[in-house]
This record gives C-alpha cells, sequence and structure tokens, in this order.
C-alpha cells in the first residue's frame, strides 16, 4: 500500500518540477491530493520535509554550492555502519555477544582543528597525530597496517618481529624497520622523514626508496624529490612548534591551516616569501600577525572564519 | 503515564551515576578535547531519556557505546560539512561570506539535508539541488549537468522517492 502511494506522490511531483507541468496537470494532482486524506497527509509531510531547505533559499545558496558541501567526504561511515548495523532490531544478539568498547567499533582515530593526540595501539606502539589528521588503524595477525586518510603523525613502533608494522597513505606505503618516523600526506604532498632506523617506502607507480634513519623525502604523483638530511623543522609540530629557515611563505601556511578553523587564503603574488622563525602553532592568528610585521604583507579578516594574506 | 516516564527518568539517573564517568573517559580516547567528551555522554543520556522504549537494558555499556557513537558520527559529520561548506563559498565568487548567525544556521540545515540525501549517488544530489533550490526546468539542469533529460527525470525520481519513503518511517 505504502509503496503504491510512494509511488503516485514520486509521479506527482517528477512531472511538476519538469517544467512543462500544465495548468491541467495542476488541477489535476490537486484532484488527486484532495481524493485521499492519506495522499494530502503524504504531501504535507514531504512539504515539511523539504522546508530544510528554506534557509539555504533565503541565504541565496546556490545548488552547486550545497552539492559541493555534502560532497565532504566522510571517512567514519563506513566503519559508522558496520557498527549500527545492530542498532534497532538486532541489538540484542550480534552487538552484545562480546564485550565491545568504542576501540573495538572504530578503529580509526582523528583530530579536528588544532588538536594534536596521542593513540596507543594493541601492540603498544603510539601513534601522535598532528592537527586534522585521520586514520584508521588495520591490525591483524599478519601484518600491522596503518591507513593514513589525510594529515600527519609521528609513528613509535613497537618491535614484532613476526608482523611488519605498515601505513599505507594514498600515494605510498611505508614499511617500518626501525622505530620512529613522521608520515604527512596532504593535498597530495607527502613528506617521510626517517628518525630511528631505516624505512622502505613504495609509491603506488611501483617506484621503491630506502629511507635511511636521519633522512627525509618528499614525495607528491610525479615521483620522489631529492633525499635530504632531516631539519628540526620538520618534527617541530610535536612540541607544538613551527620552525622554518627560508621557506616560503605558501608553506608556514600550509602548516598553519590544520591549525585554523575557516579559511585561510593566500595571495599568490606574496607565496614566494621567504619566512625564518620559531612559532607556536597553538594560535595562528598571532603567527600570522607576527609575520605581518616583518614582512610586506597584509592580513584582512572577515568573520574571523575568512582570513585573506594579500601583499602590503 | 507519568509514573511510568518517572521510573523510567529514575532508570535512566542510575544509568547515569553508574556509567558517565566510565563512559566520559571512553569518549576522551576519541574526542581530544574532555569537554567534546562530557557533551556527547551528556547527550547519550539525554537520548536514552527521551526513548522509553529501551528499558530494561541487559548490557547498558553496549547501548550506550551504540549511542554515543552515533552522536560522535554526527559531530564529525558536522565538522566535514562545515569545512566542506567553507571551501564551496569561498570557491564561488558570486557569494560574500555570511555572518555567523547565518553560518550556524546554513550549517544546521546542511546536516539535515545531508541526512535527508544521504546515499544518493552525487548526480542524484546534484540534479535535486539545482530543481528544489535553483528550481531550474529538467531541460536546463540537463544541459547544466550534461545528461539527458531522461536522466534527469529518473534522477528526480530517485530522489523523490527517498524523500516520501523518509516521510513515512
Amino acid at each position: 500500500m505504502n509503496d503504491a502511494l510512494i509511488d503516485s506522490a514520486t509521479r506527482w511531483y517528477v512531472l511538476l518540477r519538469s517544467g512543462e507541468a500544465t495548468a491541467a496537470d495542476w488541477q489535476r494532482y490537486h484532484h488527486w491530493r484532495a481524493a485521499d486524506p492519506r495522499h494530502d497527509a503524504l504531501c504535507r509531510q514531504l512539504e515539511m520535509r523539504l522546508g530544510v531547505f528554506q534557509v539555504a533559499q533565503a541565504q541565496g545558496v546556490s545548488g552547486k554550492v550545497l552539492q559541493q558541501a555534502l560532497d565532504a567526504p566522510s571517512s567514519r561511515r563506513h566503519v559508522l555502519q558496520v557498527a549500527l548495523a545492530g542498532a534497532g532490531v538486532a541489538m540484542g544478539a550480534a552487538l552484545l555477544s562480546k564485550p565491545m568498547g568504542l576501540a573495538d567499533l572504530t578503529a580509526d582515530v582523528r583530530t579536528g582543528t588544532g588538536e594534536r593526540r596521542t593513540v596507543t595501539l594493541a601492540d603498544g606502539s603510539e601513534l601522535l597525530l598532528n592537527a586534522q589528521s585521520a586514520a584508521d588503524i588495520q591490525f591483524d595477525p599478519q601484518r600491522r597496517l596503518v591507513r593514513l586518510r589525510e594529515g600527519e603523525l609521528l609513528a613509535r613502533v613497537a618491535s614484532d618481529r613476526n608482523r611488519p608494522f605498515l601505513i599505507q597513505t594514498e600515494q605510498a606505503q611505508v614499511r617500518a624497520y626501525g622505530n620512529r618516523f613522521v608520515l604527512r600526506e596532504r593535498q597530495g604532498q607527502g613528506q617521510v622523514v626517517a628518525l630511528d632506523g631505516a624505512l622502505e617506502i613504495d609509491r603506488q607507480s611501483g617506484e621503491r626508496l630506502q629511507l635511511a634513519a636521519g633522512y627525509e623525502v618528499h614525495f607528491d604523483r610525479a615521483g620522489f624529490g631529492p633525499v635530504q638530511v632531516s631539519s628540526a623543522g620538520a618534527t617541530a609540530w610535536i612540541d607544538g612548534f613551527l620552525q622554518v629557515r627560508d621557506r616560503p611563505l605558501a608553506e608556514v601556511i600550509d602548516a598553519l591551516r590544520p591549525y585554523h578553523t575557516g579559511v585561510l587564503r593566500l595571495d599568490p603574488s606574496v607565496a614566494g616569501l621567504r619566512v625564518s622563525g620559531l612559532y607556536r602553532l597553538d594560535n595562528p592568528q598571532q603567527i600570522l600577525d607576527t609575520l605581518a610585521r616583518t614582512l610586506p604583507i597584509h592580513i584582512t579578516r572577515r568573520t574571523g572564519l575568512w582570513v585573506t594574506v594579500n601583499a602590503a | 503515564m507519568s509514573g511510568a516516564d518517572t521510573s523510567h527518568s529514575d532508570y535512566v539517573g542510575g544509568l547515569f551515576r553508574s556509567h558517565y564517568d566510565w563512559l566520559c573517559s571512553r569518549l576522551h580516547r576519541h574526542l581530544d578535547s574532555r569537554a567534546h567528551a562530557e557533551d556527547i555522554a551528556a547527550d547519550t543520556f539525554v537520548q536514552l531519556l527521551s526513548s522509553p522504549g529501551v528499558v530494561p537494558i541487559r548490557q547498558p555499556r553496549a547501548l550506550l557505546t551504540t549511542i554515543a557513537q552515533r552522536l560522535m558520527y554526527q559531530l564529525w559529520r558536522r565538522r566535514d560539512l562545515e569545512r566542506a561548506y567553507l571551501d564551496a563559498l569561498d570557491n564561488d565568487e558570486t557569494c560574500s561570506a555570511p555572518s555567523p548567525e547565518d553560518l550556524a544556521h546554513m550549517l544546521e540545515a546542511l546536516q539535515a539535508i545531508d541526512q535527508l540525501l544521504d546515499g544518493l549517488p552525487a548526480k542524484v544530489k546534484a540534479t535535486f539541488l539545482l530543481s528544489q533550490l535553483n528550481g531550474l526546468t529538467y531541460p536546463e539542469i540537463a544541459a547544466e549537468l550534461g545528461i539527458s533529460q531522461r536522466s534527469v527525470s529518473d534522477y528526480m525520481a530517485r530522489a523523490l522517492n527517498r524523500c516520501l519513503r523518509l516521510c513515512l518511517e
């Protein structure tokens, strides 16, 4: 009964919104709607549901902007759907058959804007996630796999001869032979720093690189950059600092993004200015003000959420 | 009726006393800020309070975990949506920066819309939004998205069908 009702209502609305509905079509629709209280009730409910679009309409938000917002990736979705599968009817059986904590159900971890966090894994290894980072943990008897979905982490790997420790990003897989390293991948730009012990890095393309302790390398879709002696700057975030020596402003702004709520926009004409200094990451606004005092740039703030860095 | 309500809130109150701290520390592992963890833990009990059907609960911690997770998911999704919405506005030259009040309203609406259209393919969402928000006709939508008018009707039917189904749930 409901299916038939939904089908006829769907047909009506598809016709009425086409832009080709005639006055006679509208008349027949009103007739259908009035013919049965269930028809009218359903139409009313639909109108109420679609009321959520009024805010967007009132603010003049276009369908395109809304579409882009709704396309926001949801890394949690899969895990949670699995976790919630039994929430309704089957609550008694499957979910309660063994004691479960959040850690069992949602193996993945995430940090928000300005948050850094340490997670201890089942084998005693530790991950320190930088701000705006997300990782899934997938351990099994053969291997210890961490998927870095976004962002940056420091791994302290507990030794386990039988199970390799691997971190997978969109573009690369890192295999740890030592115990401490830093890995970052944001918007296709990756960096690995081997702090203790060697690493083996495989790119999706099949290219492989061995990285010795004390070295760092950048990678992107095109390939690996040159292997360089690691700088203190690459790991300063671990202690809550941003440390740069003669780096382009664009790199500094990118490092601030995970700590800034809202949009941070950089005028390309000043992106190449060179910056040196040691800054506290926990106050990105203050860093911007400091930069504005020492560089020919101007900071514009609108509602605190929009910050634009322009040429002075 | 009111007697049943009182016993339910007493029951939930008892659960709160025995499990609130546990839930907070559990959540704190996943949420960096203690305040967020406490907010979600408190919301979890509020949800339990407003659903009298769940009594009696044999394994309260499992149920609390499930509710808390759904709330955590909503919080995370809200953050994802907020970031994507700000980015989308920033990329659109016709939009200016909204006031904080407008933004807060919009983010709430966005979350409701996200749930309404959840699970529909991107093209279906795009079609529906152009019809719903921009009031475009099917030929206009077809031209905008580079798809056939036939597809536009099919996509509209899918989106409307989902919304109608939710109405009857």
